[in-house]
């Protein structure tokens, strides 16, 4: 079996499974996807397993395949896969389950990395995820986020390995980005973390100086009605000097709330920058906790060239490589 | 999932304020009508408008509107004149943390003593 006939089987696979929305398809084992493949793909190439079979499909003797294609009708007699809850996955056993799950309902090898690698970056430039990103080609291609507290590798089978922050971020990102229903968000042009000088402090000041005038005018009415409590022997209320208590709390207040205000966005604008200059720095030589498999080789590094045509090809090779991995 | 490692008062976003200028007219606005409400109610109270009966409710608007416009204010000045801030602190135990391990029945205290937790929760970077 050439590369050439196993591609256009991956993309008629593809086609297949793109053409039903509904995310239980995307989310659980396809058991009807299976079902339309099968038909089609036993008239095309009789020897070869049908649907959701794979690459290690290839050397699999056809008696095997028959008994494989009993298992899953048996299979999908036996569960409801419209509804489809953990305890009837926690029933199947892994035979069961391998018989009727179609890795083409899911998103996996070189595409898989492009929407991680843009879903990551868009997500970096609405700062929900504090890392860099690289798309590292040389020897098996990955994709690595890393900060200075923690990392995260993203293989093109979909698995994820890494520690800290950066990894619980990355890992539901990584799910979603493996569902054909999920749109990407657009990542703009410069998807990066600012530069530490560029992050600026005392912004908000307007909003200070307003309240600033607010809590005066308290301040100063109440100080106003507490002296004309005591000066004037008119008024001898005594909602005079609890509404004047009343007004100086109020005014102290919010001082408060504006001194505070400037002191943490000191602090936290200097803690800010201190850490995107220790980003900066381990941008340089990696920190010792990153992986080999994180470090890219010194000259196939650069990630971001790659001609269309290459693109494309090594797309359905990688995507059946991880099948016949995953299996 | 908790993250190994100490990343106490680590800042993972730091988005300076929008201060659109919507916003902006909208606070000063509000702060133009705070400002005269409270030193009417202050002269209202004052002169004595309080002592009828129609002087006594029209002076108890005039507080409710001083309340309630000072709440906008602060709603405002929250959403868009504060910086957008995520920053990491100490996850404090929850009811589903309770009585997992032996040891772990009281948690693990992030300072030792009273004051230090005062200072801890004062300024987050006071000796990580």
């Amino acid at each position: 079996m050439t590369e050439s006939s196993e591609g256009s089987d991956a993309t008629e696979r593809r086609s297949g499974a793109d053409s039903q929305d509904d995310p239980t398809a995307a989310g659980g084992p396809s058991a009807s996807t299976a079902d339309d493949d099968s038909p089609s793909d036993g008239a095309d190439d009789p020897p070869r397993t049908a649907g959701g079979e794979s690459a290690s499909g290839d050397d699999a003797p056809p008696a095997d395949a028959e008994g494989l294609d009993e298992l899953r009708r048996q299979v999908e007699e036996t569960y409801d896969f419209d509804d489809f809850g953990p305890e009837d996955m926690a029933e199947m056993s892994l035979e069961e389950w391998e018989a009727v799950f179609d890795p083409g309902t899911w998103i996996v090898g070189e595409e898989l990395l492009d929407r991680v690698e843009q879903e990551l970056n868009a997500r970096v430039a609405i700062r929900e995820i504090f890392a860099v990103v690289e798309r590292i080609r040389a020897g098996e291609d990955r994709v690595v986020a890393y900060s200075d507290e923690g990392y995260a590798i993203v293989h093109p089978d979909g698995s994820v390995e890494g520690e800290g922050t950066v990894l619980r971020d990355v890992k539901p990102t990584v799910a979603l980005c493996s569902m054909d229903s999920y749109e990407l968000m657009d990542a703009p042009e410069d998807a990066s973390l600012p530069e530490p000088e560029a992050v600026v402090e005392g912004s908000g000041e307007f909003g200070n100086l307003m309240l600033q005038i607010v809590a005066a005018a308290q301040m100063v009415v109440g100080l106003g009605l507490l002296v004309a409590w005591i000066a004037l022997p008119s008024l001898s209320t005594i909602v005079a000097p609890i509404a004047a208590i009343g007004f100086l709390v109020i005014g102290f207040f919010l001082f408060l709330v504006v001194a505070n205000a400037r002191l943490s966005d000191r602090f936290r604008t200097e803690e800010f920058r201190n850490r995107l200059r220790a980003l900066e720095a381990i941008r340089e030589d990696r920190p010792e906790f990153l992986p080999e498999s994180a470090v890219p080789d010194e000259a196939e590094s650069s990630s971001r060239q790659v001609d269309a045509a290459h693109d494309t090809d090594v797309g359905e090779d990688g995507e059946s490589d991880a099948d016949g991995a995953s299996r | 999932m908790s993250s190994s490692g100490s990343t106490y008062g680590d800042i993972h976003r730091y988005e300076p304020a929008r201060e659109s200028t919507a916003a902006a007219i909208a606070i000063v606005l509000l702060t133009i009508i705070e400002v005269v409400f409270v030193f009417l109610f202050t002269y209202g109270l004052l002169s004595g408008w309080g002592l009828t009966d129609t002087g006594n409710m029209y002076l108890g608007a005039v507080l409710a509107v001083i309340f309630i416009d000072l709440a906008f204010i602060l709603a405002m000045y929250r959403k868009e004149f504060l910086p957008d801030v995520v920053i990491v602190k100490k996850r404090r135990r929850k009811w589903e943390d309770l009585y997992i391990r032996e040891e772990d029945a009281d948690g693990v205290p992030f300072a030792d003593g009273a004051w230090d937790h005062v200072k801890r929760a004062v300024y987050p970077y006071y000796k990580r």
